[in-house]
Order: structure tokens, then sequence, then C-alpha cells
């Protein structure tokens, strides 16, 4: 018996929260709450409860994967739950809306259309590794203190590839490149305590410690990934294949006396022409160490988080219309989910410190995006794709046009950001996947409607959380934003 | 007689001898007979005991001899008794037919009649000892004895005579006296021997023979020689047809339940016993009812039962005496019963009612008395109401549902996927501010995406070729083609693009590794003008390979100084070093093979000439975009004959064929034949032009290759084309289904399957053909037919202004000049017998409309691997739409 949205009965609510400040969670005893209560008031009752009624903060409020939007009753009774048991409520405390910060901006030229961006893992004030079109690599700081125009490039290598860089990946003290040449650059740098990022790319010059070259012949690069380690990197090309290579120490040196000793031995052939700025002849050159096969169609989305212990998880996604795990220590595939329709990229969750199941978000032709719980009953390779799909969460649409990145929160909570083609930003809450949180414009469009044809703004191409507190998102036109994601 | 006899005993010999032994046993038995003589004396009565006694072997003997005896028989009897034996004579005379017959019986016979005593049993001899008389015969008349009237055969009185006579032998000797009958009785032969073998205990008569020895004629034995060597008969081993019509009757019988079995009975029966019978529809043939479990009651019907069923009318009790007009007064209603039926006994009334005999309360005395029926009229009309509401002809109606006459369609859900939403719009980076400036936007006229599907070339009514990249939207190549100065400027937009297919290397064993890698890269042929461009926007793997490749291969001098030339030209812009090496080898070598070419062939300047395009600086970059650092700055162009310097003839359509080596040119000369310029084959890897038609056909308006054999498609206005060129002939011509012409106004590049094509035609309909079904289209699927178009009779809708067949999926999509886009399921089976499946998928309307022309989609074209459809428009854009 559902009883009528608008006959006011009591609903028993039990708080209950994870945020990691204590003073934040409140006694678990079940309270008895109008059913006709909406956000606000509910926040209000969670304020009284922590005793926070002259600094109100506040509060997001889901239940069973669904933020309360209305009435609480309306919520509960859509989701089929009987009003008269006790519902377990998550309260969390409320993202600032966009219209209450500035978006830090920063520009790069106009040539460079950025095509790609990254975090540089660096405690510095939000600094972002950017691969452009052209095939140069720039770090933009984008200062979140500071409003209009107060980014600045900090460094450029201008010749990083041949080819647009398609896909770039920091970790530590190790950054990796790609391009749809099919080259992968592996950067790096000596790296004291005090360095700074100028000290990565600007003077001195560019360290580049390895190209990795000959596991994708018949197409570009098109993702990377490193390893939670560091010592290991995965590629992913537009012929369908997943590549894995060795990059630690040890192998990085083994490489260059390699290359050294080919350099002593024969004469310079200048067999690569395609090098960056600086003479490259002497740049040591790995090979795959394993070659994971098993995609149909280009791979463009690729995530390897540490979440799950051992070597983590790698995930893949493909135009093929398919998610795969891959073991990266046996190279062979784990298990593997059909999307029905192309996943143009993939993002995973970090464990941080806790101990959290590996979790991949997938998004591509398609305004909507998913989430993909690998623990779920796992799927044969000859199984049928509804059956896979059923446990693939996806969510509404969002976006008018394609989602080209997605990004999990680097903390391991519960955020998601998304970038779109059509320009947009959007925040998403794990918890409640259906409507996002926040849509963010760089570029506001001129109309708000969702034609695509008239000024559309243009696509986002790069996104990175700088830190767990904002968003940089590249788009196509060179423009970088960096929207401050904090909560109340 | 005995003649006779014999004659028939011939007859039988005779059949006998013929083998018929069906009903000759008895014959043959007598045939066999020793006595056989004998016998046939028995059978002749008296004549036979002459021949006994004569010892006559007459088997031979004529008739007449047998009439000589009887008579030397008769002779012989005259001597005792002439009467008996004149009555013998007629006797044998009577019963000719009767040869059994005795002579004593005959006599007696006749004595019955007058001279038989019929006293009785009376002591004869004492009561008329002596009397001259032993009785009375039957007129009363006295029986005189022997002896005593003193006749001519008086009785021997004298005991001695007697004696005397019997021991003389003769006749006399076998004769006695008879008491009763008061005469002398002769005891002929014939009779004596009946009594001698009656006493010897022997069969009476002599025709019998009891122990004749038997023959066994049958036995169970297999004779060597049986008696018939006729083979076993066919029926023997033939089921009888007689039989099964019989069981045929009695199995029709059983099922049609007029024949019943025991069981049944016996189960009517018990029924019967318990009283009532099975209850059942009374109206259950009439189509409409239903069974419990949903069937039609008819269903289990035989063919008769499911007729109409005619239901007899209750017999009706024939008129008693109650119905009479003047009924006996038992038949009448009394006053009490009257009385009671108007009362309130219902149970009376009822009783009352049922009896029929009494209906009249008092009689009428007269016939012309009798009133009027008094139901008349209203039974009548009743009736006439009966035959007008109830139709006495069983109307055969066939109740079929509509929906079951179309084929079924699959859901569309099964068929996906297939492109359902707009996703993505591809935009020039100029295009905002040229629309704000001008006012209009340049249109989109040509799409098509690179066989590696990562970037798909747009080519713009502005002399601009844009190369998108699909997965992120943004223009990374802008080709800017100079505005011809000479010549009229409209017919020098761009046309048609075209990519070359995707191919591993091409067949020339000449080139050497590196150029053939070179050769290998993207090529993207645009119909520009009156010449087709060759530009390669080596972007990625295939430029970076082919450049490593050809760096290490280049000792060519052609190359060190063509990019010299390059550099020499002033060539200062931010170039990739190995792109343009590439692109340097690549023009080099079409330059040189162009010189070459031109060289030998010297004055021939019919067909196309090659050379590299030399592009007009004070036009503008030839190539902007942030890939134009990375990919090379040259072309090669190829300048397509013209058949009159005035008229110009710009290039309308570029066709690949599927290796990738050859490449067909089409101008759009319109509505003039006869031309032979028209169509022109380019071969790339030796850079050398052909003509393959010395006369052509004007307004042309599309030509695509056999994705695998030498065949070449021209479509004009009226007919398609299909031509062999390694015979130099014409295979076929595929015309319109109807007395139309095709009205030829788009085309598709044929399916991958090689078999089909779609032609698209000005009144809206799409036409697939193919071809090796028939020269008439397999289905005319008629698009373009908005709703106000359909109104009218005529029913031309808007045309068709691009078709496109998916490389791999089954889909293949029609534009309409009214601005929509129809998508549909074109299913290709690889055997011949079953055809393909068209069916519509998904309409998209109002695409690319521009709001003063009206003007929609010019081109669309699938991805080569995902259901994704790109459509450029005259707005400028070009949309995605993916499932």
């Amino acid at each position: 018996m559902v009883p009528d949205n608008d006959v006011d009965v009591e609903v028993l609510v039990r708080f209950t929260t994870r945020h990691r400040d204590p003073a934040m969670h409140v006694p678990a005893t079940p309270l008895a709450v109008p059913s006709s209560t909406a956000r606000r008031g509910l926040s209000d009752v969670v304020n009284a409860l922590l005793n926070r009624t002259s600094v109100p903060t506040p509060f997001d409020f889901f239940i069973d994967g669904v933020r309360i939007t209305g009435p609480l009753g309306r919520t509960i009774s859509s989701l089929g739950i009987s009003l008269e048991t006790t519902v377990t409520l998550e309260y969390a405390p409320c993202i600032r809306p966009p219209s209450d910060v500035t978006p830090a901006h920063a520009n790069t030229p106009a040539s460079a259309a950025c095509y790609t961006g990254t975090l540089l893992a660096r405690k510095l004030n939000g600094e972002m590794l950017v691969g452009a079109f052209d095939g140069s690599l720039r770090v933009v700081t984008v200062p979140l203190d500071l409003t209009d125009a107060g980014g600045v490039v900090v460094s450029t290598v201008p010749d990083a590839h041949a080819a647009p860089v398609t896909d770039v990946c920091a970790l530590r003290d190790r950054c990796v490149s790609s391009a749809k040449d099919g080259t992968v650059v592996v950067w790096g740098a000596e790296m004291p305590a005090d360095v700074t990022v100028e000290s990565l790319f600007h003077p001195p010059a560019p360290l580049c410690l390895a190209r990795l070259e000959g596991a994708h012949t018949d197409g570009g690069v098109e993702a990377v990934a490193l390893a939670p380690g560091g010592d290991r990197v995965a590629t992913a090309g537009a012929d369908g294949r997943v590549a894995l290579w060795r990059v630690d120490d040890t192998a990085l040196e083994k490489a260059a006396r390699a290359a050294g000793d080919s350099k002593e031995a024969a004469a310079p052939t200048r067999k690569r022409k395609a090098a960056p700025s600086a003479d490259t002849a002497d740049v040591s050159t790995l090979s795959a160490a394993a070659t994971l096969s098993g995609h149909a169609a280009a791979v463009h989305g690729l995530a390897w988080s540490d979440a799950g212990g051992g070597n983590g998880a790698l995930f893949s996604g493909s135009w093929d219309g398919t998610v795969r795990q891959w073991d990266a220590g046996a190279g062979a595939l784990i298990t593997h989910a059909a999307v029905g329709y192309a996943v143009s990229t993939a993002s995973a969750r970090d464990a941080c410190d806790g101990e959290v199941p590996p979790l991949l978000a997938f998004g591509g032709a398609r305004g909507a995006w998913g989430i993909w719980d690998p623990r779920m009953a796992p799927v044969s390779l000859s199984a049928s794709a509804p059956s896979a799909a059923s446990r693939l969460k996806t969510t509404g649409t969002a976006h008018a046009s394609w989602v080209r990145r997605l990004a999990f929160q680097p903390n391991g909570e519960c955020l998601v950001a998304s970038a779109s083609l059509d320009g947009s930003v959007c925040i998403w809450d794990l918890r409640g996947l259906d409507v996002p949180l926040h849509t963010l414009h760089g570029i506001k469009p001129k109309s708000k409607t969702k034609n695509l044809t008239k000024d559309a703004a243009p696509p986002a191409l790069g996104l990175a959380w700088l830190g767990s507190e904002a968003v940089a998102a590249a788009y196509a036109n060179g423009e970088i934003y960096a929207f401050p994601v904090t909560s109340y | 007689m005995g003649g006779k006899q014999k004659q028939t005993h011939d007859d039988v010999d005779e059949g006998g001898d013929d083998g018929s032994f069906s009903d000759s046993e008895l014959s043959e038995e007598l045939v066999s007979e020793s006595e056989l003589s004998e016998e046939l004396v028995l059978d002749d009565s008296d004549s036979g005991l002459s021949e006994e006694y004569d010892g006559g072997n007459d088997d031979d003997s004529g008739e007449e001899d047998d009439s000589e005896e009887e008579d030397d028989n008769d002779s012989d009897e005259d001597d005792f008794d002439e009467l008996v034996l004149h009555d013998e004579i007629h006797a044998d005379e009577d019963d000719a037919d009767n040869p059994h017959q005795d002579d004593d019986s005959d006599s007696s016979e006749d004595d019955d009649d007058t001279k038989r005593n019929t006293v009785g049993a009376v002591p004869v001899a004492d009561w008329y000892r002596h009397e001259d008389h032993v009785g009375y015969d039957k007129h009363g008349e006295k029986v005189v004895k022997e002896g005593a009237g003193g006749g001519a055969g008086e009785p021997p009185t004298d005991a001695i005579d007697w004696f005397l006579k019997r021991v003389e032998g003769g006749k006399d000797a076998r004769s006695f006296y008879d008491e009763y009958e008061g005469r002398t009785v002769n005891v002929t032969p014939g009779e004596l021997d009946l009594l001698r073998r009656l006493r010897e205990g022997r069969m009476p008569s002599r025709a019998i023979n009891p122990h004749a020895p038997f023959d066994d004629w049958f036995s169970r034995e297999t004779e060597i020689m049986p008696l018939s060597a006729a083979p076993e008969p066919k029926r023997r081993f033939v089921p009888s047809k007689h039989e099964a019509k019989k069981v045929l009757k009695l199995v029709r019988a059983l099922r049609k339940g007029t024949l019943k079995t025991l069981a049944q009975k016996r189960e009517e029966e018990a029924k019967a016993a318990e009283g009532g019978s099975e209850p059942y529809l009374l109206w259950g043939d009439d189509g409409d009812a239903l069974l419990e479990d949903g069937r039609p009651y008819a269903e289990g019907l035989s063919a008769r039962m499911k007729k109409l069923s005619h239901v007899a009318a209750p017999k009706q009790r024939r008129p008693g005496h109650g119905q009479s007009y003047n009924p006996p007064t038992e038949y009448l209603k009394e006053e009490q019963e009257e009385q009671g039926a108007t009362g309130e006994d219902d149970a009376l009334k009822e009783a009352t009612e049922k009896d029929d005999d009494r209906m009249l309360a008092a009689p009428i005395p007269s016939m012309r008395q009798i009133p009027a029926y008094d139901k008349l009229v209203s039974e009548r009309f009743e009736r006439c109401l009966d035959l007008y509401l109830c139709p006495r002809v069983e109307k055969k109606r066939i109740n079929i549902d509509p929906r079951s006459l179309l084929p079924a369609l699959p859901k569309l859900s099964d068929l996906r996927p297939y492109p359902r939403l707009r996703h993505v719009t591809y935009q020039r980076g100029d295009t905002s501010r040229t629309a704000k400036a001008s006012g209009a936007r340049a249109a989109a006229v040509a799409v098509a995406v690179d066989p590696s599907g990562e970037t798909v070339a747009v080519g713009f009514d502005d002399h601009v070729v844009a190369i998108f990249d699909v997965l992120t939207s943004v223009e990374v190549l802008r080709f800017s083609l100079p505005i011809p100065t000479e010549d009229d400027r409209d017919e020098a937009a761009v046309r048609h693009i075209s990519w070359r297919p995707a191919v591993g290397t091409i067949s020339d064993n000449s080139l050497p590794l590196g150029e053939s890698r070179a050769a290998a890269a993207p090529v993207l042929a645009v119909a520009y003008g009156s010449r087709v461009l060759l530009v390669m926007p080596a972007v990625g793997p295939a430029a970076a390979e082919a450049a490593a490749s050809v760096a290490a291969a280049a000792s060519n001098a052609n190359l060190a100084k063509s990019s010299k030339q390059r550099r020499q030209a002033g060539d200062t812009s931010a170039h990739g070093p190995l792109a343009d090496t590439v692109s340097a080898v690549w023009v080099a070598r079409h330059k040189t093979r162009a010189a070459a070419a031109a060289a030998t062939e010297g004055s021939e300047a019919s067909v196309a000439s090659w050379g590299t395009y030399e592009h007009d600086r004070a036009a503008g970059a030839f190539c902007t975009g942030p890939y134009a650092r990375l990919t090379g700055q040259g072309a090669v162009s190829i300048s397509l004959p013209r058949a009159n310097r005035a008229n110009f003839v710009p290039c309308s359509s570029v066709a690949w064929h599927g290796k990738g080596d050859y490449f067909v040119s089409v101008n759009a000369l319109h509505n003039r034949s006869g031309d032979s310029s028209a169509v022109v084959i380019h071969r790339l890897s030796s850079c050398e032009s052909a003509k393959p038609f010395s006369k052509t056909f004007g307004g042309l308006k599309f030509v695509s290759f056999h994705p695998s054999k030498p065949q070449l498609f021209l479509g004009t206005m009226n007919h398609v084309r299909m031509y062999d060129l390694s015979r130099r002939a014409l295979v076929k011509k595929f015309l319109s289904g109807t007395s139309a012409s095709l009205s030829l106004r788009a085309g598709c590049p044929v399916h991958s399957s090689g078999d089909h094509f779609l032609c698209g035609a000005e009144d809206g309909t799409v036409s697939w053909f193919d071809t090796d079904l028939s020269t008439k289209p397999y289905k005319v699927l008629r698009l373009g037919l908005s709703r106000a178009a359909s109104k009218n009779a005529a029913g031309a809708g808007a045309a068709i202004s691009a078709l496109a067949f998916h490389p791999r999926r089954p889909l293949f999509v029609a534009c309409c000049d009214d601005a929509t886009v129809h998508v549909y399921h074109g299913m290709v089976y690889a055997d011949l017998m079953s055809n393909p499946t068209v069916i519509p998928l998904k309409t998209f309307r109002r695409v690319h409309t521009v709001p003063k022309t009206g003007e929609g989609v010019t081109a669309t074209c699938f991805h080569p691997r995902q259901p994704w459809l790109f459509t450029a428009g005259a707005d400028g854009d070009v949309h995605l739409f993916c499932d």
C-alpha cells in the first residue's frame, strides 16, 4: 500500500554518512520525519542533530542510488519501498553550484588545440599536462585562486610527437604520452624532492626516457595508462590490441645501455625522424612485454587503478562495444561485458587507503555513460550481450553529444566528472546516477537548446581532476577551464 | 433315340478330349467303363435289352440300325401281348425323355386307367374263386380273369400246360399268374437282372459303379508335368480391388457413423439406458461457436457436417378426430373442463392443451360454417419475417486477418544497431564567422569517411575540402583550393570526393618497398573543376610508417630535386619534415611519370594529363589546420580532357576500384552525347589515363566500379549500363520497372557483394537493382512523399539526393531533397535462393534545412565499421547519427 503523496504521513528515517569528519556523523537512531519533507527540511534535521544550526550546511540525500530531489515520500514510493519500514538515508554535504564560483581559465595557442589533458601529480597549484593536435605537449598551471586569464603555460615540448597526441598519463615522476602515429614516449626526470614542474620539461631539456614501439603497427595509439606502481605502462591502439610495457628503472637502464651500444656500433642511420626536438638517436627503445588481444575494433578507453590489490585492475573499452578487465600479471582476459555502443573512454576508481572494489566508468558514442562492476556474475565470452548489459548501470542522458572523457575523483570518493563533445562537463555522484549534480560550462553555448548545429561550444576533449576539489577541462579551441568542485 | 444318346456321348467324348474337366467327370467315367455298351443299353430301356441279348456291338451302327432293332424287338413281343406291346410303344414315344422307365411299369400304368383291380386288400382268391372275374376297375367294370372270358390270351387253366410252357422256356419261363389282377405277368430280363442284383446285395442299377477306381487327378505332390502349366496368375499376388472396395465401404460407413461396431452399439445402448444422449451444439456448425479451449467447434466436424445443418422440423401428429370440424362428442370439451381450463389450475390447463384431440368446444354442424383461421395473418407475417431475416443459402465467407497477409517483420530492436539519434555535428571552424559576415554558409556537397574510420573528409562548395576527426569532431585539416580565374567560377566547385579504399600495397613490383608503402597511404580524390586532385592527408601511422621506410630507401634523385625545388619555392611554413618528404616522394614520382608519359605520347592531348598541383600562393595557404604542420602540402593534379575549350566541363564524380589502383572520373556534361572524354579511367601506380569509351552518353549521373570484378556501372538519366572492361563490352542495361524513364538523380556505389546497387530518381523513388536477377528493379521504394505530395494524384515526391550502402552491415540510406533521411535495413544473402530483405528502420526529418532555399541533405556515407551515418547538408554541417 503506497499512500497518496499528498497525505502527510511520518516516515522512520535513519541517517548515515561516509563523511570523513566524525563531527559530521549523527546518531543512528531512527527518526520520524513527515513524508512531505524535501531536501531542505532533511538538511535542517541533520543540522539540528549536528548542532550546526548557526551555520547550516546544505546536504544531499541518497536512497538506493537515487538522489532525493522532491518530497521524501514521493521518492520513496517511486522506489517501491514501504513507508512503514525504517528508511536509511545517506547524506553528504552539497557541492557548491557552479554559479557560486568562477572557473579559472588558461589559454594555449589556438593552433595547438588541446587533444587531451591530465593532471601532473605534483602538489602544486593545479598543473595540467596537455597534449595537442600538433603533437606538442604543454604544462599549464591553472591557479584556482585567480580569476579569468590567470593560467600560465609553464613549459612546452613542441615536437613531442610527429602526430596528434591522443592521450597522456602521469603518475609520480613518470609521464606517458601517445600519438596517432603509434608512438608512445615515456617522460621522466630525476626528481629531487624540491624540484618544480619546470625542471621536468623546461630547463633542463625534457627528459625522454624511452620510446615504446612495435606493438601498434596498424594504427595509432589511442590511450595509455600507467600502472599503480608506475613501473608498467598499458597502451591501447586503433588495431584493437592492448600492449603492456615494463618501464621500471632496470628495464630503462638496460634499454639505455643497449641503445648506447648500438649507437657506438653502427653509424647513425637516422632511422626515426619523428623524434622530439633534441637529438633522439640515443633514446632507448622498449618493446612490449605482452600483447592482449581480444577487442574487435579500436580501443579508445584504458584505465588502470590500484583497486582490487595485486596488479590493480586494468580495464579497456573499445569501439566494438565491449569493456574488458585484464589480468595484467598473466596477460589474460578476466571478464568482459557488452555495452551496446562504441566505448571511447574509460576511467577506473582509485583505491585510496581503503579496500575499494574496482569500478569502471565508461562512455562513448552516446550521451550516456555507464558504470561496470566486474565482480558481478562473470560473463563468459560466448554469453549474449543483453544479459551482460543488465548489470551495467547506465545513466540518463545529460549530454547532448558523445562523452569524450570520464574521470573519477582521485580520493576514491563518489564523484565522477564527464566531458562531452557538446562542451559541457558534468559532475555526478555515484550514489545517485540518474541526474548529474551540476553541469559546468567553460564556454557557454549561445542558446540553451540542445540543437547542436547552431553555435555549439567547442568540444571538451581533456579532463582532469586537480586534486580532489577541482576539475579542469581542455577544450578543442585551446582553452582550459578549471572548475572548483567543493562541498559546503 | 439311341443315336441321339450316342451323339451326346460323342460330344462328351470330344469335350473330354478338349480337356475341359470341370463338368465332364461323369461322362469320362462312362467312357472308361468297360461295360459301356451294356450301360448304354440299360439306359435305352428295352432296345438295350435286345442289344444285350444279341450281343450287339452297335457302337458304329447308325440310326437306321437302331430302328430296325426296335422293330425286331417289337415283333418279338407281339407274339405274346400285342396290346401291351402297343401300349409300350406308345409309352416309349411318350416317355422318350425318361429312358429309365420300365416296360412293366408302363403297362401297369396303362392298366391303371382302365383295367386295374380296385377291390382292395380282400382275399381275392377266396372271394372270386368261382367268379370269372377278380374284381372291378375304377369304372366299375369287371376285371375278367384270363381264361374266363376266353379271349385271345386265355390263362392256362391246365396246370400241366402251364408247367410245360414254363419249362419250354421263352417268355413264358419268366411269367407268373397274378391272382389279384387275374392275368399273367411276364418278367422282363431287365427286371430279372434288377431282382438278381438286389438279391445279391449289389447296386440295383448297373449305371452306378460304387467301386470305380479312384483316379487321383489332384495330388499334393509337385508334378513335373502338372495338369496345367499355366503360371501362377498375377491376381494371386495382388490385393483384391474388389475386397478393398468392400473394406473401404465399411470403413467409410464406420467413420460416418452409419455402421457401428459392436462396442459402439453397446455403448449407445448403455447410454440410452442411462437416459438422455450426449449434449451437442445445435448451431455449432455456423462457424462462430468455440469449444472450451478456444478452437472453433466446426474444426473437428466432417466436411458434410460443416455445412449448415438442416434441422428438421418436428413431425406433427396427424390430425385426429379432435381436429375435425365436427368431432364426435367424446372429443368435445366438456363444460367442467372448460371451466377448469379458465380457472386457476395450471396443471389441468396444460394437460388439456396437450390433448390435441380435444380442440373444439362445440361441433360445427356443416363445413360451410367453419370460421376463418383467426391467426392466419399474424402467422404469415411472422413467416415472412423469418424468411426475410434468415438466409436460406449458406454464404461462404472467408475471415482473414489483413495483418496476417503482411510479411512478418522482425522487431526493430532485433535489427539494432542502426543510426537512431543525431549525436555529433562537424562544423568548420570558420563557419560561424562566415555566417555572420555573409549571412550564408558554404554548403557541404560531399562527404567521405576514410577507410580506417578515423577521419571524415567533407567537400564544400566554396573550394574547401575539410577533414574532421571523427572522435573529437575537430577540423584537423583544411585544403583551400584556389578559385580559378579563367572559365566560369561556378563550375569549379568541389563536386565529389572519394577516399582510396584501404589496401595493403599496390601490386606494383617495380616499386621499391618504401614507395609501395607510401603508395598505400591514404589518398583522397577530389573532383574539382575540370580536374581530379589527389591529396594525401597523411596523418598518423600510415604516413609515419611510409615516411620511415621512404627515408630509409631514399636514394632517388627526384626526391632530392623535388624537395629542393619545394624549399626553393619559399615554402617556409613549418612543415613536418617527414610528412613533407613523403609527399615530396609522391609528387615527384608522379611528376616524373607524368612527364615520361607526356613525352612518349607526344601530341595526344586528348587523355588526361598528370602533374603536380602548383598552388597559387596568393590565394592563401593550401593546407591549414592543426594537422597542417604534420602533413604534406603537395597534391597531384590530373587535368581532364576538354572537348571544347569554350565549353567548360567540370568533373562531377570520382570512384575508386576496390583494389585502390584504378579510379574513374566522370564529367557532368548535361544532355550531350557523343563525347568520348566523359569517362576517363586512371591508373594510380603508373600515372596513366585512358578513355574506355569512344562514345558515351550525356548526362552521366553516377559511376561506380564493381568492388572486385573489372566491371563499370554508368548511370545516365534513363538507364544504368554495366560494362565489362576486360572484354570491352556492354553486359547489361538496367531500366526502370515501369514504362517511364528512370529519371536518375543519384546512384550509390555498388554494394560490397557486387550484385546490388541503388538508383534514386527525381520523383522520389529508390530502385533496388539486383544484377543477377533482372534488368528491372528488384524493389522500388517510394520515398520523399511528404504528406502534401502524397495527397495529389501524381504523387511525385522530393528527389533523391544521395544514397549509400553500409560497407559491412545490412544498412542503406536514402536522402531526399525535402531534408529527410531514410535509413533502411537491407540484408543481402550470399545464397542465390533468398531475396534481399528491405525493412525501413528510421526516418530523420528536417536534417540540414536551410531556411530560404529549403535544401537539405546533399551527400551521405556510412562509417566503414560502425553503424554510424554521416550526412552533409546545404547548411554546411556534417551530422553523425549513431545508435
